[in-house]
């Protein structure tokens, strides 16, 4: 119970910090952005997001004065493998710096005879961007090459630099096929010829995500770097670390297997209708180190450098239930560079049993000459090494148990090589944390479990209580409504009037109203973003409501109108950092973007656990470890909320595959759920003060968890203690557990306190029939579920910038440098005279392609309401 | 969303496999001395087949 109460009293901290921070920020702003340096802090986290996984016979840095041969069609398309293609993708972007382009920036001589190859065939085979929205091919069609021309390029440079890029996405998993997962015939052709004539060769991976890499073992280049997706100056980055000037220090966030079918979660994913998460804790490097050590390529927080560092544990101390870890890194090559320190901990095979090997903290040095040390001191609480037992091995059910006996703790440069620093001895079983049964499987499964380093199976322990009377139990009361007795919703941010006053003057209408978001690009937020929510009709509005704008995320702002925004490197390249000082530094310059564009929240960051490569959207995501992915949001966030803005964390919870993501039920334990697939969001609930959320589009456990009363209720906010809202991911289905998943059953989503359904053409209208009117009159909803979730979203909008705005507050920002803006094409289309009479525009020269824009002139009579309709249709999938 | 008297709003398309798909906005033309109306699409692969514009009024402020 104490530790209970310590929780909540943490979090109720963490709430009033992450509000004051907010509130700081949604006061009316005064600052600059300054574009140089936006650009220069995401170029410096790029960098250090690059792995560099082999440097046999240090090929690489570029040496100065050294020529370099480029290979790969894709240094020529770099401005489509900035970031990953669907809504997580598509920042309409100032400028996106390739590869060449970098290298010549930074004075380094590119084989000119060689790119232009290269350029007539882009010219003849231009970029295929595929029949519609995220739908381009996952890798392009390769020039093909021959010998002569690697033979001549060869002759004339000193390096051979191969690109390779993949696509994936938002609706699109990776395939098991040539040109996706695995090289394609002409990729494997350009290797055999460059690694076979050049003496030095380094390949580069322009992707999202891993890929299969057991080509290396069958071309043998001297130098392979993962580069990741770098945003707009991805290439600057690239050219930074292959000359030098940035020392790699990204370490791998996930790890690369010797073949895909080693991932324990490969044999269960992809099913349409079903998958059994049957690896259970064990994802990624806990399966690898606990079960198969000899099937890893390289391990998870693997990465070189072109020095070398000696890292010592100079102090280990574990007392008051917090273990301290000192550890020296010592500079021992010639360069300059960074260090990370990787802590993971082995509980003792107890009754639980858990993986081998579980990351528990890191740090990252600054950069340290040739010769100089720097002391990290690296410091966690035993609970953290606690697990969940999901199945009363331990005697104490549904609860977090820190098993008697010795946690070895390890400390190195990867999880491989991380060395034994020290134990802890836990005397006796201790409860850190007693919860309840919440979100278990229905569905009979068996899972993996350790005896010692053999995988045995065991039946996941299934749910025991009425989720029915649960929620039946859990329904809150409401006063009727009182009618408008002048409370504003100003009176309750400045405390002349209790929340609870406020929202009894709303209708049942107003109230359901505010459960409905509006979008895509609504006209009442700023234009071309995903969504608005708060008061998004005359009478919401007129209770002082204001309407907040969220734009698609996470690595930039998606603006569907031509306007531009800076893109970010992507959540992998992020999480390779080990550096959440420096990503936090630079989402001190997104929150002040989305702040200059009117924008409340940015869709992200996105957090799913990387379970298996193959899954598309991995891009967007940070990790296949909890711990690495929440701390990394909470640094996300925390930077943007000093801004007033603040990021939808997402997708709520395991969005782990793209296929059939709208049916296919994820079948997991309780205690996967909470040790790995819960516990980032738990972070940067906790840590990173999280204010909203987003869930997902599928089934977890057979709930949809857009409707998922034990998801959002029970786990989110009764024992996280969370107060904020949540929101479904767009146009989502919901279903009452056992029934049909529909789009129109928002009772259901309202009953489960996920407080807003994105969403909508018209809130007021009830554009898309949904069932909240019904469910109210016939009681499947009440007036106080109503109320209660009008809070949640209340007590955010009344913090977020929109507020300020709406009382007729200014910000004040100057840019400096702004980048030039390209990439739209204008068109000018014949012009209208607009009467009384409906007038139909001349549609036959309208130009559709992507970053096309037709203007139409109009001569209207009068000032007045005027509609617009579009009628049009694609032959792509839903979009 | 009220820029230098320009009304700014935009709408996307959801649906798809070739069914037509029919969408509104609405604007009040205040304060537009020289309306126009700008489609950008920031996608390939859509048909156009009809935009019609229509005064529905005069609109309260």
């Amino acid at each position: 119970m104490l530790k209970k109460a310590r929780h909540r009293a943490q979090a109720q901290e963490q709430e009033q910090k992450q509000k004051q921070d907010q509130k700081q920020g949604s006061k009316d702003m005064d600052f600059t952005l300054d574009w140089k340096e936006y650009a220069a802090r995401s170029r410096a986290v790029a960098a250090e997001g690059c792995v560099l996984l082999r440097n046999e016979g240090q090929a690489l840095p570029i040496r100065e004065g050294e020529t370099v041969s480029i290979f790969g069609r894709i240094q020529l398309d770099y401005q489509w493998y900035k970031s990953g293609t669907g809504s997580g993708g598509l920042v309409n972007a100032p400028y996106a710096v390739s590869v060449p382009e970098g290298l010549r920036g930074a004075g380094v001589r590119i084989n000119e005879a060689l790119y232009e190859k290269y350029r007539a065939f882009e010219e003849a085979h231009p970029f295929d961007k595929g029949p519609g929205w995220a739908q381009e091919p996952f890798s392009q069609q390769e020039m093909p090459l021959d010998e002569e021309t690697v033979r001549e390029a060869a002759a004339s440079s000193d390096l051979a630099l191969v690109i390779l890029g993949r696509s994936s996405g938002e609706d699109r998993d990776v395939a098991l096929q040539e040109g996706s997962w695995y090289l394609s015939q002409d990729e494997k052709n350009m290797l055999r010829l460059v690694c076979g004539i050049f003496r030095r060769t380094a390949v580069l991976l322009n992707v999202g995500a891993i890929m299969d890499m057991s080509w290396i073992g069958e071309f043998h280049p001297q130098a392979v770097m993962m580069l990741w997706q770098g945003g707009c100056e991805g290439g600057n980055a690239a050219a930074d670390v292959l000359t030098g000037k940035v020392n790699p220090c990204g370490k791998l966030a996930d790890t690369v297997a010797l073949s895909i079918e080693d991932y324990p979660s490969t044999r269960n994913f992809g099913d349409a209708r079903q998958n059994i998460y049957a690896e259970d804790i064990y994802v990624g490097y806990r399966y690898f180190e606990t079960f198969a050590q000899d099937r890893v390529m390289y391990p998870f927080g693997f990465g070189l450098s072109y020095t070398d560092f000696d890292v010592a544990v100079t102090r280990f101390a574990a007392a008051d239930r917090q273990i301290r870890v000192e550890a020296r890194a010592t500079n021992t090559g010639s360069r300059s560079g960074k260090e990370v320190v990787q802590v993971y901990y082995c509980p003792p095979a107890g009754k639980l049993a858990g993986a081998a090997r579980n990351l528990v903290t890191f740090g990252k040095t600054r950069v340290l000459a040739p010769g100089e040390s720097q002391t990290l001191s690296l410091l966690f609480s035993v609970e953290d090494m606690a697990s969940y037992d999901d199945g009363g091995a331990t005697g104490h059910r549904s609860a977090w148990v820190l098993e008697a006996g010795e946690y070895g703790i390890y400390v190195g440069t990867d999880v491989r090589r991380a060395a034994y620093a020290g134990r802890y001895v836990q005397p006796e079983d201790m409860v850190t944390e007693q919860l309840e049964e919440a979100l278990a499987p229905v569905t009979p499964f068996q899972r993996m479990k350790a005896a010692g380093n053999r995988v045995t199976w065991e039946t996941a322990p299934l749910r025991t209580i009425s989720l029915a009377e649960r929620i039946a139990a859990g329904r809150p009361e409401a006063e009727p409504c009182r009618g408008d007795h002048g409370i504003r919703l100003k009176d309750v941010k400045d405390g002349r009037a209790s929340m609870e006053r406020f929202l009894s003057q709303l209708s049942d209408e107003d109230l359901i109203c505010l459960s409905r978001g509006e979008g895509m690009c609504s006209p009442k937020v700023t234009p071309g973003i995903a969504g608005a929510f708060g008061g998004v009709t005359d009478s919401l509005r007129h209770f002082g409501i204001p309407v907040a704008g969220c734009s698609d995320g996470p690595s930039g702002i998606r603006m569907d109108c031509g306007t531009m925004a800076f893109s970010n490197p992507s959540g992998t390249a992020v999480a390779c950092t080990f550096n959440p000082f420096a990503v936090a530094q630079l989402y001190e310059c997104q929150g002040r973007e989305l702040r200059l564009n009117k924008i409340d929240a940015l869709l992200g960051p996105g957090m799913n656990i990387h379970r298996n490569p193959l899954n598309g959207r991995n891009f967007e995501y940070f990790s296949e470890d909890p711990y690495l992915t929440g701390t990394m949001a909470a640094a996300e966030l925390t930077a943007m909320h000093r801004s007033g803005v603040t990021g939808v964390i997402k997708h709520f919870a395991c969005n782990n595959q793209e296929k059939s993501r709208n049916d296919a039920d994820a079948v997991v334990s309780e205690r996967a759920l909470r040790e790995i697939y819960l516990k980032g969001f738990e972070i940067a609930v906790k840590k990173g003060g999280a204010s909203c959320i987003m869930t997902t589009y599928g089934p977890v456990n057979g709930v949809w968890t857009a409707g998922n009363y034990d998801l959002v209720t029970t786990i989110l906010r009764n024992q996280w203690h969370f107060r904020g809202l949540v929101m479904t991911d767009w146009l989502p289905k919901i279903n009452d557990e056992g029934g049909p998943a529909t789009r129109e059953n928002t009772a259901a989503m309202i009953r489960a306190q996920n407080d807003i359904y994105m969403v909508n053409e018209d809130a007021a209208s009830n554009s898309r029939g949904d069932n909240a009117e019904k469910g109210l009159a016939d009681g499947r909803i009440t007036r106080g579920d109503l109320v209660r979730n009008a809070a949640n979203i209340c007590r955010v909008v009344m913090d977020m910038p929109v507020m300020e705005f709406f009382s007729g507050g200014e910000d004040h920002i100057t840019e400096k440098d702004r980048p030039s803006m390209r990439g739209v094409t204008m068109y000018d289309q014949p012009g209208a005279d607009i009467g009384e009479e409906p007038v139909e525009l001349d549609v036959s020269g309208l130009h559709t392609e992507a970053g096309s824009a037709n203007v139409y002139p109009l001569h209207i009579h009068g000032y007045g309401e005027y509609a617009v309709t579009v009628e049009a249709s694609t032959e792509t999938g839903d979009v | 969303m009220y820029d230098s008297g320009t009304v700014k709003g935009s709408m996307t398309l959801i649906g798809g496999n070739g069914e037509h798909v029919t969408r509104e906005l609405r604007f009040d033309g205040y304060g537009m001395m020289y309306p126009y109306l700008n489609f950008y699409f920031a996608q390939s692969g859509m048909t156009v087949h009809r935009i019609v514009v229509e005064h529905r009024g005069k609109q309260a402020r």
